[in-house]
Parts: C-alpha cells; structure tokens; sequence
C-alpha cells in the first residue's frame, strides 16, 4: 500500500486495517504445489490441521516427511500419537529424520490418545505433534486446536473419512486422494484465511 | 558471642494433624503429631542444624521446635531474611505457628508465648522476662498455683526471689529451670538428626475410597517431603507411596522421574496422572511416603542465557507426565537395530537416545545396517508379518533379504512392492514355503 494511503486509512476511524490473516505463521509443507496453495505458505502453525484420507499405503504419511525432516534437523521434538503403524524406524533415518527427536507414543485407549497429544502440544520444546485418533469430538478438537494457539506448535491429525462432513474447529481441512498410482490428489476442504481449492503433488519419488 | 535460640510454637499442632472435620473434643493422635513434628524438623533443618523439638518435663502442652540462628544469621543475610524465609516455609506446610527469639531456649519460648519482639542479648531478655506473667513459665500446675498463691504474678518477681528459697519450696526443678531460663545453667537437649531415608506415613480418620481423596492430603505430604529434600540439599529421582488397606494386601506405586526433583508440584502432577491408571483393590486406611536414594538435581543456572536448558526442563517433566499415565513403554524413541529382517532392524528406545548400531565394531552406520545401501522401506512397518491368502500384483522386485540363521529363525525372503488398488504394500515370498506375507505399508 502506498504510504499517503496508507496514512489516509489510518486516519480513518471507521477503517480497520486487515493484516492479520497475512501473518499467520506457518511450516512450508516442502511440496512447492501446495505451499502456493495455503496462507502463508505451508502447515499453519500454532493452529490444527486436519488430513482425511479413505486408504492408507497411498503415500499420506509421506506427505509430513518434508517437515520432520526439517524440524528434527532443526532440533525441535516431533511427536507421533497413536500412528496406525510402526514407524519404520530405518526408512524414517534414511529420508533424513532425526530418530532421536522423534518420539512415539502407544496410548491403551482413545481418551489417553487424544491427551497426550494435548500435553505434547503444550511443550515449547516440541516442533509437531502428529495424532491418529479413532474418534475425536468437537470438544477434543477445541482444546487441541486452543493448545496449538497457546504453543505456536503445528498440530496435525489425521482422520477417518466419514468425519469430513462434521463441524470442526481446524484451520485447515485436507481430504488426500489417490491420483494413479504415482500422485496424490490434495484437496483444501476449509482454510483459515485461504479458499478451497484442488492440487495433485507428484509423490511418486517417496514410494518405491 | 552468646547463642541466639528461635523457637516455633504449634500451640494448635494437636488439632491441626486431625481431619479438617475434628473438634476440640476429638482424641488427639499422639503418632500423627510426632510425624507432623517429624516433618517440620525436616523442614526446620535447612535454617539450622542444631535444633530439638525435646520438651523437658513436665510434658508441655505446647509442641515447640528450637532452632540456634546465631551460626546462620550471616548465611542468611540477616534475621530479616531468616525469618522471612522461615515464616514462608511454615506457610507451605499450613500449621499455625508463634516465633520468639532469645539467648535461651527457653526464653524464646517465653517470648513466642507472650508475642515479644526478638531478644539478641541477655539483657534485652531480663527486661522482658520483668513483666511477662509468671503463668507463662514452664513449671507444673501446682508451683503455678503457689507462685500466684504468693502474690508472684510477674516472672521478674519469681526471678528476684533467693535460689535457695525456691528450690526449698519448690525442689531442684524449678531452680533448675530458672538457671536454664536466664541462661545462668547449661540446657543440653538430644538434637534432631536429619533421617538417611525418608518415611512419612499419614493416618486416616475413616477410609478412603477413592484416589481423588487421597489427593488433598497428599499435598501435605508432598510438601514436607520437598521442605525435607531442600533441607538435605538433595533431589529424588524415584519414590513411593504404599497404600494400606483394612481388608486388602498393601499396595505399592513407584513414581519415577527423568531427572532429579524436589518439586513438590511437579510430584503432584505425577501422582495425578498415576491414579488415573489405579484401581483401589479396597479403600485406604493409611499411606506413606518414602524415598531412599537421593540425587542432587540439576540446579537451575543461567537460564536467561541458556532458554534452551528450560525447554529441556519441560520436555523432561512432559516425559515424566506421559510416563506416569501411560505407563512406561508407551512412551519411546525408535532405534536401528542390526539385523537383515526387517522386524528385527528396529528397536525402541528410551526418548532421545540414539541407537548404536555397529558401534561394538567401530564401523560406522552404513556398513553394518544393512537397510542403509539398500533399496528403500516403506515409512510403516508391520512388525509381526501378516500372512496373505493370495498372490499379491508385484510392481517391483524381488528384492533378496537372508539372515537369522544364528538365532534359529531362518528367513529367506523375496521382497516385493505390490499394488492394492490405491495403496501400496511391502510383501514378501518365504522361500522355503512359498507363502506371501504383508510387511509394510508405502503410506
């Protein structure tokens, strides 16, 4: 904005300046294609993020690999609640993770996953929290989505497809499809200062 | 330079260990006042180590903790300081409590009684002890009565009276009393000696049911525990509470923690998250804490040049928070093990250790993980092999992986990518059988 314009809103009582959104922080996701697509360029930080994805073994784990690559590097602590699957600790190390930043946890029970993800959240001293919660109410989702706003961490937590259509507190809303045998198809179901949109990413070089 | 004794007066002590729920008229728990006095000795330790909380006959109706502050006044920058440190100390523990400070034991607890200002020297102590009323001293009922009987109503008067007048109608005593009194004689006690281990065990009234109970008084204990190991200069890293039941075994919770602590919050926190996880097998008669090895935790140092040894902190206390709820195993970091089979190239490990895989050799990682020159693995991994019912669709491979043959679990297998719909999968063909297993997951 031009500065005697900008001199000119500031002067006007019933102008407010919205420069906010601009300024939310984020993780770039380390797939150029879809950092252009989200605000800010990337993972919001200090906010929830939400991936829905109808089978798994389609490359929607790898989509976070570009960050805990990052991250660990950085030194920050990334942790993995309740994942449906052992990380395989070998292939993690190989794609450059960090093993020991990395910290998964096994909860008994569905309560204790969301919990602990809620805790780690609350720790300045971890980067991302990544949860695989069975079922997860409006509620839960609150607090996580109010943790990652007190702690400046990006939480993200991958859900059940059928859970697309309810309310949710997210920022970010992403349903992960298959594109071939070789892409996914990413599509922004709701963004916090974004629009919607559909983008594919070429995932193949991560799978084999 | 004469000594200068500070006594603690818990004149509501007897009341104070009962539940919140007790009268004038409830027994007094004779054991639970000697704990409670345990505690703040403990607690006490850390302004002085010379101290006794020994009454002399007769047996006093007021429980007292005398401390010398002489040696510690310079340490603590003054009488000021030591009894504002002191005042917020009892603060922490909750029993109500008079402060008097004399050249003599008991003069200060004259002084605590009669809420007198502090006494440095002898002198400033006989201009006190003037006008303070005789039914103050330490003496049994009966001279009491005889004393006001005389007329003697000030301690000034009783002191004027010739020594050997007293002790002839008195007896040795109270002559003896007096001389300890005015300092005049020496008043040797048994000094409290700080406990090696650490045992606090705290009655109930009824029984408790549930662990949400146990709680409230928790707190208590775990307060004196924390006057205790900052008394002893020390920290824990472990300890535990055993649970007594009327009609059940007793029962034990171990709590431990990453690092060293005697953050009586943060012991809190822990115990919280613990109960969570614990069924009471029958309700509680009575608990105890207790540690019996110390550790000196890390003092915090240089924290505003160093804001990443808080982190550590946090992330320590998240660590021990995660653990105490969710059990340890729950909680860990995955290693690389040295092994051909893939459900065995993996280990777990406490959080932020590193595995030292090929270390014993002293080569380095790439040369013995066999993973590391080989094509890639999958992100998720199953580790126990989940046999499939038909041939898979191969993509890639087959991809040769031998070894066990020195622990007895042989395994020759021809890995494979395979295509599922969507997803792609990490199978493998046993050679010897022929049978397809599912082993991974390209997520």
């Amino acid at each position: 904005m031009h500065a005697a314009v900008a001199e000119l809103v500031r002067n006007q009582p019933g102008v407010w300046l919205g420069s906010g959104f601009a300024e939310t922080r984020t993780e770039a996701t380390g797939w150029p294609a879809l950092d252009r697509m989200l605000p800010g360029g990337g993972w919001p930080a200090g906010a929830l993020t939400e991936l829905y994805c109808p089978v798994e073994g389609i490359g929607e784990f790898s989509l976070l690999l570009p960050l805990l690559v990052r991250l660990t590097g950085a030194g920050k602590r990334v942790v993995l609640v309740s994942p449906p699957h052992l990380p395989y600790s070998q292939a993690l190390s190989e794609r450059g993770v960090k093993l020991d930043k990395l910290v998964l946890l096994s909860p008994q029970s569905g309560r204790d996953t969301l919990w602990a993800a809620e805790q780690t959240l609350r720790c300045a001293a971890v980067g991302l929290v990544v949860a695989w919660p069975q079922r997860a109410h409006d509620r839960e989702l609150r607090r996580l989505q109010l943790a990652a706003e007190t702690s400046g961490a990006a939480m993200i937590v991958y859900r059940p497809l059928r859970e697309a259509r309810t309310f949710s507190p997210a920022a970010l809303r992403v349903l992960v499809r298959p594109c071939g045998t070789s892409s996914l198809e990413l599509e922004v179901l709701k963004s916090r200062g974004g629009h919607a949109g559909i983008t594919k990413l070429r995932t193949a070089a991560e799978r084999a | 330079m004469h000594p200068l004794w500070l006594a603690i007066r818990l004149p509501r002590l007897p009341l104070e260990v009962l539940s919140p729920s007790a009268t004038e008229d409830t027994p007094r728990s004779l054991r639970a006042e000697r704990e409670a006095l345990k505690a703040l000795c403990a607690a006490a330790y850390q302004f002085s180590s010379t101290l006794t909380a020994q009454p002399r006959a007769p047996e006093p109706r007021i429980h007292t903790i005398w401390l010398e502050i002489g040696a510690s006044l310079r340490l603590f920058k003054g009488l000021d300081a030591l009894l504002a440190e002191l005042q917020a100390s009892l603060a922490r523990l909750g029993y109500s409590h008079a402060l008097g400070i004399a050249p003599t034991l008991e003069g200060a607890s004259i002084v605590a009684d009669a809420g007198l200002p502090p006494c440095r020297t002898p002198d400033e102590l006989f201009a006190a002890l003037k006008t303070a009323p005789a039914a103050l001293l330490a003496l049994p009922e009966n001279v009491l009565a005889a004393l006001e009987g005389s007329g003697l109503t000030r301690i000034g008067q009783v002191l004027e009276l010739p020594l050997d007048a007293v002790a002839m109608r008195f007896g040795y005593a109270v002559t003896d009393y007096l001389g300890r009194l005015t300092g005049r004689l020496a008043d040797p006690r048994r000094w409290y000696r700080l406990p090696e281990r650490y045992r606090r065990r705290f009655e109930f009234d009824g029984e408790i049911e549930s662990t949400e109970t146990l709680l409230f008084p928790l707190r208590r204990l775990l307060v004196e525990f924390q006057e205790y190991l900052v008394a002893r200069d020390t920290g824990v890293q472990e300890f535990r509470l055993e649970l007594e039941h009327e009609a059940a075994p007793p029962g034990m919770l171990v709590i431990g923690m990453g690092s060293a602590s005697r953050d009586a919050a943060h012991f809190q926190v822990l115990l919280r998250e613990r109960f969570e996880r614990v069924e009471l097998p029958a309700p509680v008669r009575a608990m105890t804490l207790a540690a019996d090895r110390f550790l000196s935790p890390r003092v915090r140092q240089l924290d505003f040049l160093n804001p990443r040894g808080s982190e550590d902190e946090e992330w320590g206390a998240l660590l021990d928070r995660l653990r105490a709820r969710l059990g340890h195993e729950t909680v860990r970091s995955l290693g690389l093990a040295a092994d051909y089979r893939p459900e065995k190239s993996w280990c777990a490990l406490p959080p932020g250790a590193i595995s030292l895989v090929g270390a014993p050799h002293g080569r380095d990682r790439s040369a013995t993980t066999p993973g590391a020159a080989d094509p890639r693995r999958p992100l998720w991994l199953l580790p126990e092999p989940r046999p499939l019912d038909q041939m898979p669709h191969c993509v890639t491979g087959p991809e040769r992986v031998e070894g066990g043959w020195w622990d007895g679990l042989d395994a020759t297998r021809d890995y494979y990518v395979a295509q599922s719909g969507a997803a792609r999968l990490w199978v493998y063909r046993e050679r010897g059988s022929g049978h397809w297993f599912l082993q991974g997951l390209w997520s």
